[in-house]
């Protein structure tokens, strides 16, 4: 998966986040390298496979409608 | 070209919980800035929410009363977005499985029409802190007292064709949602905040047209009002061979129209992902039924039921049923009144509802109690005073000057029913207007009106109409 | 020997056989601290004068009759835990001026229970890390070599602990960030079944695999933080409602006939082989107590690290979404309009690693990107479960090495995020699967530490204690 400069530029606003002019080309290769990591993902067929929610197949609790300081 | 309108709503309605959605502050309505979020709602580095169990029962308990589906297990997403009204950055809020599914409202159209409109869906989500932008210089204020209060945010399909079906659709979702006692949908407050989706298509195409997104539409008049003009600037731009911008538009009631608001960039990417912080909120069988049982008589059964037993037509069926309260008041005043319903709904619907909006008072505030008012209408029924007598008597007890009886004994207000009294007063009455007499008799059938008159204020207003009537037409004859 | 040597364990009894007090006791460490840190840099914060009074509230218990285990013992705190009135700074510019207002669940039960708090322990920054070298405080050493890394990123407690500079200390772990540190500075470590501590007030890194756990000097030290760490908080959604055994009882049952599993993927070619001798010298040691050697197969394991890096950043850069300049840590100056002092405030509030995983986490919830990463991720995640699952049908507990390195030098891999991320290849899955796992030292490889994993199933840290206990 590559990944240019836009992107990151793209990204960076997304997440509010200001990179400095002479980091954004390592941004860019890092993130690029961290995808293609993230690619081996791709290997797998998961097709039938149920997204895990949580570790532990439990449900959420229900609090009383109190007020509390 | 003619034009077809597609509108669809998003009703937000703040639940009327204690404490928050996922925190235990309260969610009391008019407290000073800043006084009532406590570290979850602040989004406090390290806190997380605990979800608040009557938020739930009332987001079931509107989906049983709207007959939709009722999500078995749904789940909690995250919206992300940045905006100082928002502390964690992100609002807990549901995606793609909202504890509510589809489901269908039935609205009261003119000519005893009536239309299903679709709901979408209702999914819980909390709500954001308040900006306030005119009261600082150069600075906008945050307040999060309001950050972490339950909404419930009911979505419809666009299937209302006007602005007029929207308005009847926001008001039956209004009436509801109070008959439910699951918000107080105090418009003003902001408990009941709708938003309107409209767009515009030529008739009989099945493709939608672009729609807008209305926004600050936070009374019924302001959302036929919008809805309309933006219909109507639709229509215009198409048809002088423009496109409609997919936009958010808000409603400047000042100027009578719609606006873009300022224009952002790009379309908000909310990379929504279930919540890790909570689990699956999961439904069984027992509690929906539990919730279901909780149920009141819903505004559609209660109408239906006081058109068959209280003879009324759906009109005035419609108007005592618009809120519970008033229904309540109503059935209560009619049995203490000995079961006179008619007499009970013209009193509840004229004179009552009539000083109520004159002193700017919702029912609950009303200074008549429902038996105070039945008792006085029983007064009326059995005779003991006109109807006329009665509006004296109604404006006393409004002032608190006491019940029926006790104001129609101080102030000697009972109808004189004795006919040999009103034959006497009569018999007066003609004696000391021979001229009359004769042109009456001569065919001049207007002074009976004169007649009546005179005998009312002989009378201090307590002759018995009825029976003054029947007697003075014998004598006159 | 001297004080400052002794177990958690034995300082206990010492205390509460009166052979000296809390207050001696805690200004032991304290001098220590001042002694040795300049060249560790493992403490943030000292909390010097609360020390002292918590001290002499604890002899005060103490005399009374009325302490518990931990009474009145100092225990060093990672920076990531909110601790009312003192500064909680996640290693991190944004929070450095952040006063916590509330005390997080872990830090009130230690408090309940008479722990001395020495202070804030140093830590990579916002947890990101596995080498203690993103803190904005500068990077911790490891006392066994004041040129390599503690690991991360629990570095600052680990190394804290290491050099006796306290006897207990907490940490957190989302990815290894116990275990690992643990096993490059010779100490135990644990990281509980996901749910079996409490995360309110732990400053949040990846909501799903986050959790808080001791570093210590024995497992019998291990459980005795535990008992007090461990419990259900009903502040916590996804805390569980699970009874808490006392966890120093049965640490001394035997493990003969322990079921050990081997992962034949955790002992594959390119294992350093130094390690691999140490570990196996270890695994012989059970076999001589006793246990049974089980070779198994964790077929997705190689799948762990990917998916950890698209679930871990993606969690995290939504909750680190609050950090915004407007409520409270760092702002930056002059702001001029809304965007401008988010973009500011955070981009110079977070250091590289912190907006780089903020960025990646943010690029895989994006539109048209979840189903391929986040969604896969998380399926992958319940196949890497699975195997676990499917293991623990044949084997008692599973073990293995906690890292594919011994301490590696300060720099080494600073610039290199890939090789960095793939020191936590043995401990990951253990954080997508919510298991407990405890590292262990078990010997030395180029004289430097090398830690024995343990991973159990669901809820089974007594088994864990008691594996570790009997090594």
């Amino acid at each position: 998966m590559s990944l240019d400069r836009d992107d990151v530029e793209k990204i960076a606003h997304l997440a509010r986040l200001a990179l400095r002019e002479e980091d954004i080309a390592r941004y860019t290769r890092n993130l690029a390298d961290i995808l293609g990591l993230v690619e081996q993902m791709e290997a797998v067929d998961t097709r039938d496979v149920v997204p895990m929610a949580h570790p532990l197949e439990r449900c959420q609790r229900l609090r009383p409608d109190e007020v509390r300081n | 070209m003619e034009w077809e309108p597609v509108i669809g709503l998003e009703i937000h309605v703040q639940l009327a919980t204690r404490s928050k959605i996922f925190s235990a502050a309260s969610t009391a309505y008019g407290a000073a800035p800043n006084t009532q979020a406590c570290a979850v709602d602040l989004g406090m580095p390290g806190v997380l929410p605990v979800l608040n169990t009557r938020a739930v029962q009332m987001a079931v308990k509107f989906g049983v009363a709207i007959d939709a589906q009722i999500t078995r297990r749904s789940v909690f997403a995250r919206k992300n977005y940045f905006y100082p009204d928002l502390p964690k950055g992100y609002q807990i809020s549901q995606y793609e499985l909202p504890i509510v599914g589809p489901g269908h409202l039935d609205i009261p159209l003119e000519n005893d029409e009536v239309r299903r409109i679709g709901v979408t869906r209702a999914h819980l989500e909390e709500d954001a802190g308040k900006s306030l932008h005119e009261d600082f210089h150069g600075l906008s204020g945050i307040d999060l007292n309001r950050a972490g209060t339950p909404l419930l945010e009911i979505v419809s399909e666009p299937e209302l064709r006007s602005a007029v079906e929207a308005v009847a659709y926001m008001k039956k979702m209004h009436t509801l949602v109070r008959y439910l006692e699951i918000s107080d949908g105090n418009m003003q407050e902001g408990s009941f905040r709708c938003d309107a989706n409209v767009s515009v298509r030529p008739r009989g195409q099945a493709a939608l047209g672009t729609r807008t997104e209305l926004k600050n539409l936070n009374s019924f008049r302001f959302v036929e009002r919008a809805i309309n003009i933006e219909i109507e600037r639709q229509i215009d731009v198409l048809e002088s061979g423009g496109q409609v911008t997919q936009e958010t538009r808000l409603y400047d009631s000042a100027r009578d129209e719609t606006r873009a608001m300022r224009s952002k960039e790009e379309a908000f990417d909310y990379r929504y992902f279930p919540d890790p912080d909570l689990l699956p909120v999961v439904l069984d069988e027992e509690t929906i039924e539990a919730v279901r049982q909780t149920l009141p008589e819903l505004p559609d059964a209660r109408r239906a039921r006081f058109m068959a037993d209280f003879g009324l037509s759906s009109y005035e069926a419609g108007v005592l049923t618009a809120s519970r309260e008033l229904a309540e008041y109503y059935e209560a005043a009619q049995t203490a009144a000995g079961g006179e319903y008619r007499l009970a709904a013209s009193w509840v619907m004229g004179e009552l509802m009539g000083a109520l909006n004159k002193a700017g008072l919702e029912i609950t505030a009303c200074p008549v109690s429902a038996s105070s008012l039945g008792a006085m209408i029983r007064r009326i029924s059995d005779n003991t005073i006109s109807g006329k007598i009665a509006k004296q008597v109604f404006v006393a007890m409004w002032q608190g000057e006491g019940d029926a009886d006790a104001i129609i004994e101080q102030q000697g207000l009972r109808q004189v029913t004795d006919s040999d009294v009103i034959e006497q007063v009569i018999e007066e009455i003609l004696a000391a207007n021979p001229e009359q007499v004769a042109q009456y008799r001569g065919g001049k059938e207007k002074l009976f009106g004169f007649f009546v008159g005179q005998a009312m204020k002989a009378t201090r207003g307590k002759a018995n109409p009825a029976q003054l009537n029947e007697l003075l037409k014998k004598k006159l004859s | 020997m001297a004080i400052y040597k002794q177990t958690l364990t034995a300082l206990s009894a010492a205390l509460h056989d009166g052979q000296l007090s809390s207050e001696e006791l805690t200004q032991i460490f304290l001098e220590r601290i001042r002694q040795f840190d300049d060249q560790l840099n493992s403490f943030v914060t000292v909390t010097e004068e609360a020390a002292l009074q918590s001290a002499r509230e604890a002899d005060r218990c103490l005399q009374a009759g009325n302490a518990a285990p931990l009474t009145g013992i100092p225990l060093a705190h990672k920076d990531i835990f909110c601790t009312d009135g003192v500064r909680t700074s996640c290693a991190s510019r944004m929070l450095d001026n952040f006063i916590a207002p509330y005390d997080a669940t872990v830090i009130a039960r230690f408090k309940a229970a008479g722990a001395v708090m020495l202070g804030k322990t140093n830590m990579d920054e916002f947890a990101m890390g596995s080498s203690n070298e993103t803190s904005y405080y500068g990077p911790v050493n490891n006392p066994w070599d004041t040129g390599r890394v503690p690991g991360g990123s629990s570095g600052g407690s680990a190394a804290a602990v290491a050099a006796r500079l306290a006897p207990g200390a907490t940490g957190t772990d989302t990815g290894g960030s116990i275990r690992q540190p643990a096993a490059l500075c010779g100490l135990t470590g644990l990281k509980p079944t996901y749910g079996r501590v409490s995360r309110y007030g732990m400053i949040a890194f990846a909501s799903s695999l986050d959790q808080g756990g001791p570093l210590s000097r024995s497992a019998e030290d291990a459980a005795l933080m535990l008992n007090v760490m461990a419990g259900f908080d009903e502040r916590d959604s996804t805390s569980v409602e699970c009874p808490v055994p006392d966890y120093s009882a049965g640490l001394d049952n035997p493990v003969a006939g322990l079921r050990i599993g081997l992962p034949k993927q955790f002992f594959a070619a390119g294992l350093d082989a130094g390690i691999a001798g140490v570990i196996e010298q270890a695994l012989r040691e059970y076999e001589q107590l006793g246990a049974e050697l089980v070779e198994i197969s964790l077929p997705n394991s190689e799948l762990a690290v990917p998916t950890y890096y698209v679930v871990a950043p993606a969690e995290c850069s939504s909750n680190l979404s609050r950090y915004d300049g407007v409520r409270y840590g760092y702002r930056c100056a002059d702001p001029v309009d809304l965007t401008d002092l988010y973009e500011r405030s955070r981009g110079e509030g977070f250091g590289a690693e912190v907006k780089r995983r903020i960025m990646i986490g943010t690029y895989v919830l994006s539109a048209g990107y979840y189903d391929a990463y986040y969604l896969k991720a998380q399926k992958l995640r319940q196949l890497i479960s699975e195997d676990y699952r499917r293991a623990f049908d044949s084997v008692d507990v599973i073990m293995g090495p906690t890292s594919p390195s011994v301490a590696f030098p300060v720099g080494e891999r600073f610039d290199d995020p890939i090789k960095m991320y793939l020191s936590d290849i043995y401990t990951i899955a253990v954080n997508l699967a919510g298991l407990p796992a405890i590292s262990i030292p078990c010997g030395f490889a180029d004289s430097l530490p090398v830690g024995l994993q343990i991973i159990a199933p669901y809820f089974e840290e007594a088994r864990l204690l008691n594996a570790a206990h009997q090594y």
